[in-house]
């Protein structure tokens, strides 16, 4: 049975990000590198060693404008086999719950055994889409997977919480988000890179997926930077000196103790 | 004219500036200090293809072509030039020597074991007399029937520790001086054979640099790479690649140096504001940043002109290696300039980019060899 | 019909601060919307008492077997279930862990806008909009909720706490049918004891490369437990092996607001910034006068945080003394 994975092509995480005066809630494109969102590749490392372990092929599916493929091909070069890119503006535009009814629609054409994503989408910071497809498709889901073992039609599942984490059992299928730390990605052989590049990418429409444009449910109105933090106060002296200092300010200015 | 890389090739080059940024890079400054070689990543760049990047797929090669090479070259030589040493020499050196000049029976031997990382290659043809002027090699090969007896030592051999292969030259034929060199193709447990002493450098100490010793190994005749007495040939064409990757090593460390610059340049606040506000400070920048661009430009083109097969490149390898070296002497030498005292205390990146800058200039051909193969080739002869 | 209903979170018996936060901001949301403010609790009877003075009206006790455990989706069915009780059109959880999955589990079930991570309501805009960072908190997005309903999660330790005189609300019990659980909590394993969770501290202290290895570390931990706080630290220290991933502070790792957070040893990557640059007050400790840390930190001190940091927290012992 294939393992599904849900993609989604962000910003690099060095890449200097502003809004887009032009564009209401978009960022300036010129100059600034997309990858691979850094999560996802968790989820796709995790889905191949399943499928390695008891067959079947690793398949993706994004939202995502055309670049978008480019991510893609990243997951394919690391060992996915076929993509659905869905780009249409309505698509891409839409919000986090909208997008995950679409998300789950073009899953179900996979009918996957698991469901895998990135914990969070680093651009949007969306970390909703594992949960939302699965409450689509009917399905339970683990958000925040620090260890999968995957018996069966039966799932043991770590996810982090604060201090500590629960193991969650769940039957499949599921859609699980993967967390850092749940593996090791691999990097792509160059071999596989060339590989990748013959690898199926259906480009699906809303209509094709039996949906139709929704009115949105939210909408960004605008993106700003956030208000820089002015310096301090910088100290240097004895141990015992700026120990001094801090305390004043700690308790003086800051108010802390 | 198109000066932009392909899909694949932008896959290639993200995936080696990856690998050096987390996996190179995060250990350089150690294995400098320790002299050690970084052997799992250069295990590890052999299964994911990045030393087999001119190898064909019939033996296991990754193919990716001079271009995506030379690109590669520059991310794990910003990294580790110590590391992307070994990478130039296994790619550059030791598979196109095989490729060129190797026997089918040579190829399949040698070719995947080499293209897997599996065995790492040297090519040990300088010795304590002869740099510049291979015709006064003293290693000997002397026929004896259907074998050879190779007796000599080889020094300031890259790779020669961490070696499973060796291309050595040595002297067949005395009286014919240059022309009475040929090739052999060895691997190290033929008997005979030692690694001598391992050198202690001013840079690129993450790399495995030592004598080689040949006491009377006795190897068949069919260990010839190439022809025999024609060890010269080979070694000049292969050299000629080599020098791509030894450019690509020092367009690496100047753009390095040159970041490193860049960054520090806006931190450190002087007369109340950062010294990159400084115009003497911005106009250091302006040049290195220039030179590393010229470099780089020329570099690609001389990458392509191997991988398109459009002719000889001899004089363009040769002219990039001049340049490129040199201009990152230029270009470390103004980088550590820009950090002040702060760029002489090892504490600091460039400390190091500026003494593994140095043998760029020398090895694969001096600045002053390269001058000689371009004017020779300027003025017809 | 309009109306606010709050998820009160519990952990270890008690009610987490954030469900504080968000019971005050739901407060302002339904006064200025002149609606109700209600909350739903699972399986907490005896926490009642506490929830007086809070400004609920009603609050629906959903207790039983089923709700012993989390389960993201009957949680969601009782509160979209209380929701239709109170005519809730705004839904309230802390951005913790289980508030995010709650929240995505109960805007996929009521085709809600949901807002994840929010730092600031504009309490009267209309559609209501909220303020919630993205990009790794590089920028700050307006997000008009423009569907009927709304479920917003918000970021622990940024919503003010402010008490409402004591009433007794209406408790009702809600029996809310839910399927049957398929991802189920087999147990809860705790981080080793006295280990506080960085998304949740109020002081957190944070090392990094400076500390140079595991054993450096213990100068950082033995002041954060001076402080009563969490132990952070860089992706480098992380990366290291010096510390579990699970104390990471930044764009790969967790997003914290606390108080004060003190960095040790970190020269301020944007990418670490990204995770604690809405900290209230920074104090950094670095030898390098010119890391970027040192440029943002409101109280910066020159000098090598294995002298510092030890003096640091005798003193501070004193004090807490």
């Amino acid at each position: 049975m294939n393992v599904a994975v849900i993609l989604q092509q962000v910003p690099d995480t060095e890449a200097v990000v502003k809004p887009n005066p032009a564009v209401p809630g978009g960022i300036v494109e010129e100059g600034v590198k997309f990858i691979l969102n850094p999560y996802d590749e968790f989820a796709v490392e995790e889905a191949l060693k399943i499928t390695e372990k008891d067959g079947g092929e690793v398949v993706g599916v994004c939202i995502g404008p055309d670049r978008a493929e480019n991510a893609i091909r990243m997951a394919m070069a690391m060992g996915m086999e076929r993509a659905i890119l869905i780009s249409e503006p309505a698509a891409v535009e839409a919000d986090i719950v909208t997008q995950g009814a679409i998300l789950a629609a073009a899953l179900k054409t996979l009918s996957p055994r698991l469901i895998l994503s990135g914990r969070e989408m680093i651009d949007n910071q969306n970390d909703a889409a594992a949960a939302v497809v699965a409450r689509k498709l009917g399905m339970p889901h683990v958000l925040a997977a620090s260890k999968i073992e995957v018996t069966g039609d039966k799932a043991v599942v770590v996810r982090d919480i604060e201090g500590g984490s629960l193991e969650i059992e769940t039957t499949l299928p599921a859609a699980i988000s993967c967390q850092k730390g749940l593996n090791e990605p691999r990097y792509p052989t160059l071999i596989a890179i060339k590989r990748a590049k013959n690898k199926e990418i259906k480009k699906m429409t809303l209509a094709e997926l039996g949906l139709t444009a929704a009115a949105p449910k939210s909408r960004v109105t605008a993106l700003r930077l956030p208000q820089a933090r002015a310096a301090g106060v910088k100290i240097t002296g004895t141990p015992e000196e700026v120990t001094g200092k801090c305390l004043a300010w700690l308790s003086g200015t800051a108010k802390v103790i | 004219m198109d000066f932009t890389f392909n899909e694949e090739q932008k896959m290639v080059i993200d995936g080696a500036r990856r690998f050096a940024k987390e996996k190179l890079a995060p250990f350089a400054a150690e294995l400098d200090e320790k002299a050690e070689v970084n052997i799992k990543a250069l295990k590890e760049l052999g299964r994911l293809g990045y030393l087999s990047m001119t190898l064909p797929e019939e033996y296991d090669g990754s193919n990716a072509g001079a271009v995506a090479y030379a690109a590669s070259m520059i991310e794990f030589s910003k990294a580790d030039a110590g590391t992307s040493v070994a990478v130039s020499v296994q790619n550059s050196l030791v598979n196109d020597a095989i490729l060129t000049f190797g026997t089918d029976e040579q190829k399949k031997k040698f070719l995947p074991k080499l293209a897997s990382g599996e065995w790492i290659g040297c090519f040990t043809l300088t010795e304590a007399n002869s740099g510049s002027d291979p015709g006064s090699l003293r290693t000997s090969a002397t026929r004896d029937g259907d074998h050879f007896v190779i007796s000599g030592t080889k020094n300031f051999t890259t790779n020669g520790g961490i070696a499973d292969v060796m291309v050595v030259f040595a002297q067949t034929c005395k009286e014919k001086g240059s022309k009475g060199i040929s090739a052999f193709l060895l691997t190290k447990d033929i008997p005979g054979f030692k690694v001598g002493k391992h050198e202690n450098k001013m840079g690129i100490r993450s790399s495995s640099t030592t004598e080689m010793v040949f006491d009377n190994c006795r190897v068949p005749a069919a260990s010839l790479l190439g022809e025999e007495n024609k060890g010269l040939k080979i070694a000049l064409t292969t050299l000629d690649g080599g020098r791509i990757g030894i450019a690509a090593q020092a367009v690496g460390i100047a753009e390095a140096a040159l970041e490193e610059a860049v960054r520090y340049s806006k931190e450190r606040v002087q007369f109340g504001r950062p010294i990159s506000e400084l115009e003497g400070i911005q106009f250091m920048i302006a040049d290195m940043a220039t030179e590393v661009e010229v470099a780089k430009t020329m570099l690609y083109r001389v990458a392509w002109m191997k991988e398109s097969h459009s002719g000889k490149y001899t004089k363009e390898a040769a002219m990039i290696k001049l340049y490129a070296s040199e201009m990152a002497h230029r270009v470390c030498h103004k980088a550590l300039q820009v950090h002040g005292g702060y760029g002489f205390m090892k504490e600091y990146k460039i400390e190091r980019l500026y003494r593994d800058q140095r043998i760029t200039e020398i090895y694969e051909g001096t600045s002053e060899i390269q001058k000689c193969v371009i004017a020779r080739s300027v003025l017809g002869e | 019909m309009a109306g606010v209903l709050v998820w009160i979170e519990t952990s270890e018996g008690k009610i987490r601060k954030v469900t504080r936060e968000a019971a005050s901001a739901g407060a302002k949301l339904a006064a200025a919307q002149n609606a109700p403010l209600c909350a739903v609790l699972f399986n907490g009877k005896d926490l009642l008492p506490e929830l007086g003075n809070m400004g609920f009206s009603k609050i629906y006790a959903a207790d039983g077997p089923a709700f012993e455990k989390y389960s993201g989706e009957a949680y969601a069915d009782a509160l979209a279930a209380a929701g239709e009780q109170c005519g809730a059109d705004v839904f309230l959880t802390g951005a913790t862990a289980l508030g995010r999955d709650l929240s995505a589990c109960l805007a996929a079930k009521l085709d809600a806008a949901l807002a994840i991570d929010v730092t600031e309501i504009k309490y009267d805009a209309k559609p209501l909009t909220v303020v919630r960072p993205v990009y790794s908190g590089k920028l700050l997005a307006d997000v008009e909720l423009t569907a009927d309903k709304k479920v917003i999660s918000l970021r622990p330790n940024v919503f003010p706490v402010t008490e409402k005189p004591a009433a007794s609300p209406e408790i009702i019990p809600l029996s809310a049918e839910t399927a049957a659980i398929r991802a189920q909590v087999l147990k809860a394993i705790k981080a080793a004891e006295g280990v506080m969770d960085v998304a949740e501290a109020t002081i957190i202290v944070s090392g990094g490369r400076g500390t140079g290895g595991a054993a450096g570390f213990k100068v950082i931990e033995d002041l954060a437990k001076t402080l009563g706080g969490a132990v952070g630290a860089s992706r480098v220290a992380v990366d290291e092996g010096w510390i579990e991933y699970s104390h990471q502070v930044g764009q790969t790792g967790k997003v914290v607001s606390p108080v004060l957070y003190i960095a040790c040893g970190i020269s301020g990557s944007t990418q670490h910034f990204a995770g604690m640059g809405t900290s209230k007050f920074i104090i950094a400790v670095n030898t390098d006068p010119d890391a970027p840390i040192m440029e943002k930190a409101d109280f910066a001190i020159v000098g090598d945080l294995f002298k510092v940091v030890p003096v640091l927290k005798e003193e501070l012992l004193k004090v807490v003394k």
